[in-house]
């Protein structure tokens, strides 16, 4: 039966705008404007439900079909309703200043503590200089000092005293003193001493002797007495700092008094402020001077009392509810934070205020999204989230620590908690990639998030489409679209899909449509955006990117490239291609011709044999190998050589879409019957004959149909396709009219005899109950000659069995 | 302020110096004193004849009080480390002047240091002296804000009914107007009824500077009382004349051990 070709309602179906309640855009409520995917959405809300270790989640999907919207919108609606996750302080360690601790607090108290401690170093200071000043501390270290001096002035007085009894006197030296004998008050030269009776001078000898040993045991007494003196004065120091601040930190205490961590800190503080009180006095009774001079302040050093300082790491609104946070460049430090340094005299140095918050701690308690390519391009970072997700802590750590590039003495953070839902956003391909080459991956993302890149087409998302061009409208401030630019969006939302029954998912390409349409409804002076400023931004983008196409259907018109489209060849046929640059698609024809001869039964893919063909278009060739061998010439072996070749083809060639139509130029070099050239065909064959869908089908049609209209007017041109394809077709208008006024046709195939039939004219033919086909048909013809082939390769055989035979004998 | 008995302008400001901080302190309120009287600054460096006579006997020991270590006495050393004390002041010195835009000169007296150190300066009109800490390196540093809160100085002021008395508390009038100070003058009536005279006398020649100044008495001339007083009024500095009974009754450096602060004395 022959095959009909397609009504023009075939080939386009059509968005009815009367199926709209609205006028304009502007009656439409937008939303959230997002167009769901039930499948995904469920994934989604499973993956964010359930808190357990690994139950992090990977949206997998082409990028633009709003995966991150879809997704971030989603986890707001939740994370508003959870708890708001606590805020984390840095603070000094005052035993280790190498570790900074890290301080848990509700949230919001982070910044109060803050502030809380920049009043209490200030209290602080006029506090202790306060008691430093007091007349109570004047008076009582002066006491203590009094008592050493009194101490020592008494024991040098009864030495002096005692002295004197011994006619001795004390001298002052240069670095010290000296005892020395007197007579009449002058002390006594070395002559004077000689003139003395012996006994004198033994005695006074003997005198002396006694009193440097009275001397030296006072001496060795008097560091002690100092160093006793100086422990009282510390210990009356420490009494009265501790009295300046105890009244403050208790204020403190009590303010804080449900935060155990806080009090304990506070109470280090008061125990460190005692031990450093001197800190807190004016500059010059800080620093002992050294060497008899003075040094100054260094002017850009940290100031001491930088160690009271609170670093609120993580700050939050006690009513913001759990954050969700894109880290927009997932790099090591951008994950896990970062220590600042600063230059001082030629040097880094750091402290715990320079700890910088990374997107771990600012997602900590709530979401992280994160973009997967981003992610393993970034160096360690893939590392780092594993191993952040596995310890359950973020420890910050630099890179070059990591890779243990530097050993230098640096800060070690005490590692914060950490419970965060990480969602990774990635193509598809990264997902197996990941499943397939890293084993840590699957037990950390054990949620796949499968976005589809279709959406069912019929009244409900047509309306959800419609709301989300009103949402671009509104976000982009852009003219409103009356009803019937909705349907064109619809229409083309179609074709992107490649499906009349489906719309695409990829939100990008129909947002950059409605923002184009706006321009050219500018351009046009509209006030609202109609289906005709649609269209001229569909046709624009193809415009703006076509031109290798052109340049392809102007080089096949110019007769560079061959391709006929009138008239019928024998073993040629147009096979459709197509092509994709820049995201662009198109198709273009190409010949297939097929030679046949007598051979060993190999059907040659000259395109395989010369590694142009893919392995996918390799097996299109095995297969209809195998359909010749299974359906013509069945006692006989099949003693053919035949060889297929896409003409004019200089690339590489993949996909088995043209299996069809390299069968129908094989069996036509077969039959000896030509085949129409003002057709082209596309479609896959199995080895039963029966033609399979194919991809690509619109645009290989329009590639045919415009490269036939360059050459002038058309005159029954058209392309055969696999019926199964027939719902995938979104034509465009023109080729539509052309179909409809019968200029161009479009053939809808299911076996390769109904396409046969078309191309050749001739009837295919069914074998019949005597196990022949029908007199003069395709495939009798076909038949026919490969038994011919096989009769003749036999009889060539046998010759050369008897030739062989007749030289044994003759020998 | 009544210049009566002030007598002449004083134009040269000697102060005794050797290398302890005591006598450091002293050059420095020397200095202000005649930066205020718009005096020259002389530096009277002795070196102790007595000790270096003494530096012959072998079995003498000399104690040094940084580190407690002992050595024998040997003159050439001290000789030198007296030497480098004087330079060491000297620089001192010249720097202090420098800074306070001061006419300086410097010089070294060999001398018996108690019996000619009065002596030393018979060119000046203020002698200044600092206590010499012969325990000063034992002595703690001052404690973290143990100070006054104010930089005024308390002067003290010896006066009796002596022509130079009169002129001392001059001296300490004048430096009261150019520095802000707390005068206590320290009256020595030779007898109960003289107080009031003396009293009188000293408001008298204070003039407007008398609201700032404190007038207690002190019976006699005992250094242990003055010593006393010294330290209950805080005394930083105290200036006398070089009659004064606590010169002549006491040895110079048995008052000063007991006063405590620097002296000045005027001639």
């Amino acid at each position: 039966m022959a095959v009909a070709p397609l009504k023009p309602d075939d080939l386009f179906r059509r968005c009815d705008p009367a199926q709209f309640a609205f006028e304009t855009t502007a009656e439409l409520e937008a939303g959230d404007a997002l167009i769901t995917q039930d499948r995904a959405m469920h994934a989604v809300r499973f993956g964010i439900g359930i808190r357990h270790a690994g139950y992090n989640l990977f949206a997998l999907g082409p990028s633009g079909t709003g995966k991150y919207a879809l997704i971030r919108n989603a986890l707001e609606k939740r994370a508003k309703g959870e708890a708001v996750p606590p805020d984390w302080c840095y603070v000094f360690n005052f035993e280790d200043a190498h570790r900074p601790r890290a301080m848990r607090l509700p949230p919001g108290k982070g910044a109060e503590l803050k502030r809380d401690m920049g009043q209490l170093v200030e209290d602080l200071h006029r506090a202790i200089r306060g008691v430093f000043e007091s007349d109570e501390y004047r008076t009582r270290t002066q006491a203590v000092e009094e008592e050493l001096e009194e101490r020592q002035e008494r024991t040098m007085g009864e030495i002096r005293e005692l002295a004197k009894e011994k006619d001795v006197i004390l001298l002052q030296t240069p670095t010290g003193f000296t005892l020395a004998p007197v007579r009449n008050g002058k002390p006594l030269g070395p002559n004077e001493f000689q003139a003395l009776p012996e006994k004198e001078r033994a005695r006074i000898e003997e005198d002396i002797n006694s009193l440097q040993t009275e001397m030296r045991k006072a001496l060795h007494q008097m560091p002690l007495w100092k160093k006793h003196s100086d422990e009282q004065i510390e210990e009356l120091n420490r009494e009265m700092a501790a009295a300046a601040i105890q009244s403050l930190v208790e204020a403190l205490c009590e303010k804080y008094g449900e935060l155990p961590a806080v009090v304990d800190y506070l109470r280090q503080v008061e125990r460190d402020v005692v031990d450093n009180f001197r800190q807190f006095l004016p500059e010059q009774d800080k620093r002992p001077p050294l060497l008899g001079m003075w040094m100054p302040p260094s002017g850009d050093g940290q100031p001491w009392n930088h160690r009271y300082r609170i670093n609120v790491l993580l700050g939050h609104d006690k009513n913001g509810g759990a954050p969700v946070v894109y880290a927009d460049l997932p790099a090591h430090h951008q994950l896990v934070g970062r220590i600042e340094h600063r230059a001082h005299l030629g040097a880094l140095e750091t402290d715990f205020t320079m700890i910088r918050a990374g997107a771990l701690h600012q997602a900590n308690g709530g979401y992280l999204i994160v973009d997967a390519l981003k992610l393993l391009l970034q160096p360690f970072a893939w590392e780092t989230l594993k191993r952040l997700l596995q310890a359950r802590e973020i420890r910050i750590e630099s890179l070059a620590q990591i890779t243990s590039l530097i050993s230098t003495l640096s800060l070690e953070p005490e590692p914060i908690p950490l419970d965060v839902k990480v969602v990774m956003l990635g193509e598809r391909h990264i997902y197996y990639l990941l499943y397939q080459l890293d084993p840590e991956f699957s037990e950390l993302f054990k949620v796949a998030v499968d976005f589809d890149e279709e959406v069912e087409r019929g009244p409900e998302n047509d309306l959800v489409y419609a709301r989300f061009v009103a949402s671009e409208v509104r976000r982009a401030g852009l003219r409103h679209f009356d009803r019937a630019a909705v349907a064109r969006v619809i229409e083309q939302s179609a074709r992107l899909a490649d499906d009349n029954e489906r719309l695409t998912s990829h939100m990008r390409s129909i947002g950059d449509l409605v923002r184009e349409a706006d321009y050219w409804a500018g351009t046009a002076g509209r006030e609202t955006i109609t289906a005709a400023d649609v269209q001229r931004a569909v046709d624009a983008q193809i415009e703006r990117a076509d031109r290798i196409s052109r340049r392809l259907r102007e080089e096949t018109t110019r007769g560079t490239i061959l391709i006929e489209t009138a008239g019928e060849r024998v073993g040629q046929v147009n096979g459709l291609a197509v092509m994709t640059l820049g995201g662009f698609s198109f198709g273009h024809p190409t010949r297939i011709t097929a030679r046949v001869r007598l051979g060993e039964g190999e059907v040659i893919d000259i395109e395989r044999e010369v590694k142009l063909g893919g392995p996918l278009h390799s097996k299109g060739v095995l297969i209809l190998q195998g359909f010749i061998a299974g359906r013509y010439a069945l006692d006989y072996p099949l003693s053919l050589s035949a060889s297929l070749v896409f003409e004019q083809s200089y690339g590489g060639i993949e996909g088995d879409s043209a299996s069809a139509a390299e069968l129908f130029a094989l069996l036509s070099a077969l039959a000896d019957r030509p085949i129409r050239q003002s057709l082209a065909v596309t479609g896959s064959v199995n080895q039963l004959g029966e033609i399979q869908a194919i991809g690509g089908v619109n645009e290989k049609i329009e590639g045919f149909y415009d490269t036939c209209a360059a050459r002038g007017p058309l005159d029954g041109q058209g392309v055969l396709i696999p019926a199964s394809n027939v719902k995938h077709l979104m034509l465009r208008a023109d080729i539509r009219e052309a179909v409809e006024q019968g200029r161009f046709g479009i053939y809808p195939i299911e076996t390769v005899d109904e396409g046969i039939e078309i191309l050749t004219g001739t009837q295919a033919g069914a074998r019949g109950s005597d196990g022949c086909f029908p007199d003069r048909s395709v495939n009798q013809r076909v038949d026919d000659r490969l038994i011919g082939f096989s009769k003749r390769l036999t009889e060539l055989q046998s010759r050369e069995g008897k030739g062989e035979s007749n030289e044994g004998a003759g020998e | 302020m009544s210049t009566e008995g002030s007598g002449r302008r004083v134009r040269r400001i000697a102060v005794a110096l050797d290398a302890s901080p005591h006598s450091l302190g002293g050059l420095e309120l020397a200095a202000g004193i005649a930066v205020a009287l718009d005096a020259e600054l002389e530096g009277v460096f002795v070196e102790d004849t007595d000790l270096l006579r003494t530096a012959g006997l072998p079995f003498l020991r000399e104690f040094r009080t940084a580190t407690l270590c002992e050595s024998a006495l040997d003159a050439e050393r001290l000789q030198r480390e007296l030497r480098a004390a004087a330079r060491r002041v000297r620089e001192h010195l010249e720097h202090s002047a420098a800074e306070l835009g001061l006419a300086w000169s410097f010089r070294v007296w060999r001398g018996d240091l108690e019996a000619e150190i009065l002596g030393a300066a018979r060119g000046a009109e203020l002698f200044a002296l600092g206590r010499i800490g012969r325990f000063a390196p034992l002595r703690r540093s001052r404690s973290p804000a143990a100070k006054s809160r104010t930089d005024v100085l308390v002067v003290g002021v010896l006066f009796n009914r002596s022509a130079a008395a009169a002129r001392a508390l001059s001296i300490a009038g004048e430096v009261g107007i150019r520095h802000p100070v707390s005068l206590v003058v320290v009256l020595q009536p030779e007898a109960p009824s003289e107080t009031a005279m003396l009293r009188t006398k000293a408001l008298e020649q204070l003039g407007p500077m008398r609201d700032q100044a404190r007038i207690v008495t002190l019976g006699g001339a005992d250094a242990a009382r003055l010593a006393a007083l010294v330290k209950d009024f805080g005394i930083d500095m105290l200036i006398l004349d070089d009659t004064n009974p606590i010169l002549t009754q006491t040895p110079l450096w048995t008052s000063l051990e007991r006063l405590g602060c620097p002296v000045v004395i005027g001639r």
